[in-house]
């Protein structure tokens, strides 16, 4: 008992010393998001160890943790993002791409350049002169420039080089790259802007190129007077020259404006809504259908060897996807696949099963199907069990057929059970990423320049807009598009289970 | 973003990363660092000045440079490719770069070209590439010297049931069909008289591209070239003996020798202009006449470009030239960075040495005439409507006219031109 205690304040010690030991890093680097967060979090965690009463809480606080992190905050931030302009050139804050672009220097044409020589002993630094076209300067060690006056320059052998400067000699190349680091950083003020090392023989002027006026948000370029004002995320001059980078804003509701009412995206929005709802009913209905009839069949007790079949049945549920869509595609190649060498070798003939918008979309849902029917098959099977056979035995009793048992009895019994599998099915469907990456990448292309193809689903399209963009990446548009895939699934999975609920309840009635 | 990769950076030790004064440090891959760290024992002890080489993989280098650079958290120069420079270049990390004259004299024009962005020059190339016409020489002996030749080869040696293909163009990815856009006079974004590209000089719809594109869709509709072949289709194809004539790079020629296939490589012939003269009268087209053919134009492939980026905010500008100009840019160490990745060497007299070997000359000779990949940022807008323009022209459900002028007007509605 007193070895748990011990163990216990040991590790809530030591967690609390790097939680503190964060904070005090996110506080020192003004992030306060990750301060609140940190901070907060530890102190929940210490209230949870430490007290009595919170001892329930200990159990579902881990899910409710991990919830929060991998499910709430994406979402939230997914949505935030929707009202952003957030995209390539569209990173930063504006402090910061402010910061950035006043950071750039330039040299004015023509540049205003020194020849340097620099002067001491044993590697000891005394100073520097710097030989312009007009003037030349003393500069010591630490930046100071002033008139050579005062100082003595003696070149020995006449070559134009200065070997002395008050009696110090010139220094080496190698002397000088000792020295390196301190004359690499001199910054030495010099008329508008400063002297720098510009190569190992020359200091050169540079001037910073823009100023910020913050009263009138405005930017200047120095080097032509240009003006820039803040447009949309970035800083745009009247004759429409943009400086990069630009920074997140919000711009309200113009992603989600735009998938309505521009045409470069409506057309394709449009075309994709309607084919991911059909990919997803095809995918189910047909998957459903053969999957419960498999399931009728193997339920019959007369058939012989059915565990042989069961399993066999569930071989592509058992298969990765990963391995079994990319053996399709295999099949499906117009070239060399095995599907065309077949039709080539008995008809004489070749499908563009990938290719070709229709056989694109046949292709996939064939796949699609094949991978998901022993699922459909697995639960169906599950659930004709429950169903009691007295019920089949009033039915016979009532006169009905196999059909009307089918109909009347099975169907309505199964749906209670199975229903909120298949619309979770359905769900699953519509955002089929992997299914549609792997099989065909969206392709066939419908028309020139809609980023969505003809097995393009909105999840995949999304996908494309947010990191295949024609213009960088699209993350603000791209997240629009998944808060409405959001509202779509919900909605569609809200009205199912109202209905399901309908369904309970007619059973509880019987 | 910013802030968080500097905690990060700071929480994991790891602020010796970052440029110091006095210090060079270099951001490269796995393959080049060995090259560097060479060239950078030599320099310490002539200099005293210490040089490190840090591994990066290459696909974070670009966007932690971006990222670092202004923070101070950067190096002093990275080694990539020649399409990083419009992004880095515009975003302001890269510094201008001035080499010397008998430097410059050294290195082939089209790769400087390559790494200049708004006619400054931003890298300094070591090594390019792009593609040529691969042939098995167990079907094709000589590579053909004529266009004519290559369709007579071509037809005689197409099966499409067995299948085997005399003549293929990977497709429908755009890049591959760039030597026959440019052929005749097509070309994706011109040039201001400064040398600048002009993103809203959109070329890839002019008489010259459809006239080229044209050349192409006769071959589709004769059922030479097969529509929708990917890499993996072709690659697979090709180690089977059954492609006789490629378009593809040097990254193919490992794959033919896996396999056991003999390969050669030879220029893609020059293409016949669709009347005389070429140009039509009034169009002012780029196209570089073949001397030994009248009416028939040299492909221009793609070149791609590795080179040097020094960053803008290094403190050691000066030693960053010095040691590059004299430590790394020399017959020896060149010699050994192709030797790591090889690649065609942009420092003629290493590309001399190296020229013996038939299939680097062969892709040399091919991309002599090239142009430079646009490396300007507003090369992402014309990639997605350029492969839907191949796509729907390969599937024959469009005529190259419309399918590149479609694709033109999307580039320039995409990019503000219209």
């Amino acid at each position: 008992m007193v070895v748990r205690v011990l163990l216990k304040v040991a590790l809530l010690g030591l967690f609390d010393a790097l939680a503190v030991y964060w904070c005090v890093l996110f506080l020192w680097d003004g992030n306060w998001t990750f301060l609140a967060v940190t901070a907060g979090g530890t102190l929940l965690l210490n209230w949870l160890v430490l007290s009595s009463r919170s001892y329930p809480l200990r159990y579902l606080f881990p899910g409710l943790f991990f919830l929060s992190l991998m499910v709430v905050y994406p979402a939230g931030y997914t949505f935030y993002i929707s009202f952003t302009n957030y995209s390539t050139g569209h990173i930063l804050s504006k402090d910061e791409a402010i910061g950035l672009i006043l950071q750039r220097t330039y040299s004015p044409t023509p540049s205003v350049s020194f020849q340097f020589w620099a002067f001491g002993e044993e590697g000891k630094l005394y100073g520097l002169v710097l030989r312009g076209e007009e003037d030349t300067y003393f500069l010591l060690p630490d930046g100071q420039l002033s008139s050579l006056k005062g100082h003595e320059l003696t070149d020995h052998d006449g070559d134009g080089v200065p070997d002395e400067l008050d009696g110090h000699p010139r220094l080496t190349r190698r002397e000088l790259f000792q020295n390196i680091e301190r004359l690499q950083t001199l910054r030495v003020p010099y008329g508008e802007g400063w002297l720098r090392m510009a190569t190992l023989t020359e200091f050169r002027l540079y001037l910073p190129q823009y100023r910020y006026n913050p009263g009138k948000d405005i930017l200047v370029d120095r080097k032509t007077g240009k003006i820039y004002r803040p447009v949309e995320g970035k800083f745009v001059a009247d004759d429409g020259a943009g400086i990069d980078p630009g920074w997140v804003t919000f711009v309200g509701l113009r992603n989600y404006i735009r998938f309505f009412f521009d045409p470069r995206y409506h057309k394709a929005f449009g075309r994709v809504f309607l084919w991911t709802v059909e990919f997803a009913v095809l995918t189910v209905g047909l998957s459903f259908a053969l999957g419960l009839a498999l399931a009728i069949l193997l339920n019959d007790r007369k058939l012989r060897l059915r565990k042989l079949y069961r399993s066999l049945l569930i071989v592509p549920y058992a298969i990765p996807a990963f391995i079994s869509i990319l053996i399709w595609r295999g099949f499906f190649n117009t070239h060399v696949g095995l599907f065309n060498q077949a039709l080539q070798n008995w008809l004489g003939t070749k499908v563009p099963w990938l290719t070709d918008p229709f056989w694109a979309r046949f292709s996939v849902v064939f796949t699609n199907v094949w991978l998901t029917y022993p699922y459909m098959m697995l639960i169906s099977l599950g659930a004709l069990q429950s169903i009691p056979g007295e019920l089949y035995e009033a039915a016979a009793i009532d006169g009905a057929g196999p059909w009307q048992r089918f109909t009347r009895v099975t169907l309505p019994l199964l749906m209670i059970s199975l229903a909120p599998m298949l619309i979770g099915s359905f769900a699953y469907t519509f955002n089929n990423f992997t299914l549609i990456w792997l099989l065909t990448g969206g392709d066939p292309v419908v028309a020139i320049g809609e980023r969505a193809g003809a097995t393009d689903i909105l999840l995949s399209y999304a996908y494309k807009l947010a990191f295949q963009g024609a213009r960088g990446n699209e993350m603000g548009m791209a997240s629009a598009l998944a808060v409405n895939i959001f509202l779509i699934v919900a909605l569609v999975s809200g009205i199912s289970f109202a209905r399901t609920r309908m369904l309970e309840e007619v059973s509880r009635g019987m | 973003m910013r802030r968080w990769l500097v905690v990060t950076l700071l929480v994991l030790g790891a602020s010796a990363f970052a440029a110091t004064p006095g210090k060079l440090l270099i951001w490269c891959d796995d393959t080049r660092a060995p090259v560097f760290e060479e060239a950078a024992k030599a320099y310490t002890e002539a200099t005293g000045i210490v040089v490190e080489v840090v591994e990066v993989p290459f696909g974070e280098i670009r966007g932690q440079f971006i990222t670092a650079a202004p923070a101070g958290e950067g190096p002093d120069f990275i080694i990539g490719p020649h399409d990083w420079v419009g992004e880095l270049a515009a975003s302001g990390v890269l510094a201008e770069i001035q080499l010397p004259d008998d430097l410059k004299d050294n290195l082939d024009s089209v790769s400087l070209e390559a790494l200049s962005y708004g006619g400054k020059l931003y890298g300094i190339p070591y090594a390019r590439e792009g593609i040529g016409l691969v042939y098995n020489k167990a079907l094709v002996p000589e590579p053909p010297a004529t266009w004519e030749e290559l369709l007579a080869l071509a037809r005689k040696l197409t099966d499409p049931t067995v299948p085997q293909y005399g003549f293929v163009v990977q497709n429908p990815d755009p890049y591959h069909f760039f030597p026959f856009i440019s052929a005749l006079g097509g070309y994706i974004f011109g040039k201001t008289p400064e040398g600048a590209l002009e993103p809203c000089d959109v070329g890839l719809d002019n008489a010259g591209a459809v006239a080229g594109m044209e050349i192409m869709d006769a071959l589709f509709e004769e059922g030479l070239l097969p529509a929708g072949l990917d890499w993996n289709t072709w690659t697979g194809l090709f180690s089977e003996g059954r492609i006789a004539m490629v378009v593809t790079g040097p990254w193919a020629i490992r794959i033919a020798k896996d396999a056991g296939i003999e390969v050669g490589v030879a220029p893609i012939p020059s293409l016949p202009a669709p009347e005389s003269p070429w140009p039509p009268e009034g169009i002012d087209l780029p196209v570089i006449p073949d001397p030994a053919h009248p009416d028939h134009f040299f492909p221009r492939p793609f070149v791609g470009v590795q080179g040097v980026m020094i960053s803008a905010y290094s403190p050691n500008l000066p030693l960053v030239e010095d040691f590059l100009y004299n430590y790394v840019f020399t017959k020896e160490i060149m010699l050994f960075l192709y030797e790591l990745d090889p690649r065609i060497p942009t420092f003629l007299p290493t590309y001399e040495e190296v020229a013996a070997d038939p299939i680097v000359k062969g892709f040399a000779e091919s991309i002599k005439n090239g142009i430079p990949m646009p490396n300007i940022p507003q090369m992402s807008a014309v990639w997605g409507a350029w492969y839907d323009a191949m796509a729907l022209i390969g599937n024959q459900e469009l005529e190259p006219a419309d399918a590149l002028h479609q694709a033109a007007e999307n580039i320039r509605e995409t990019l503000g031109c219209k």
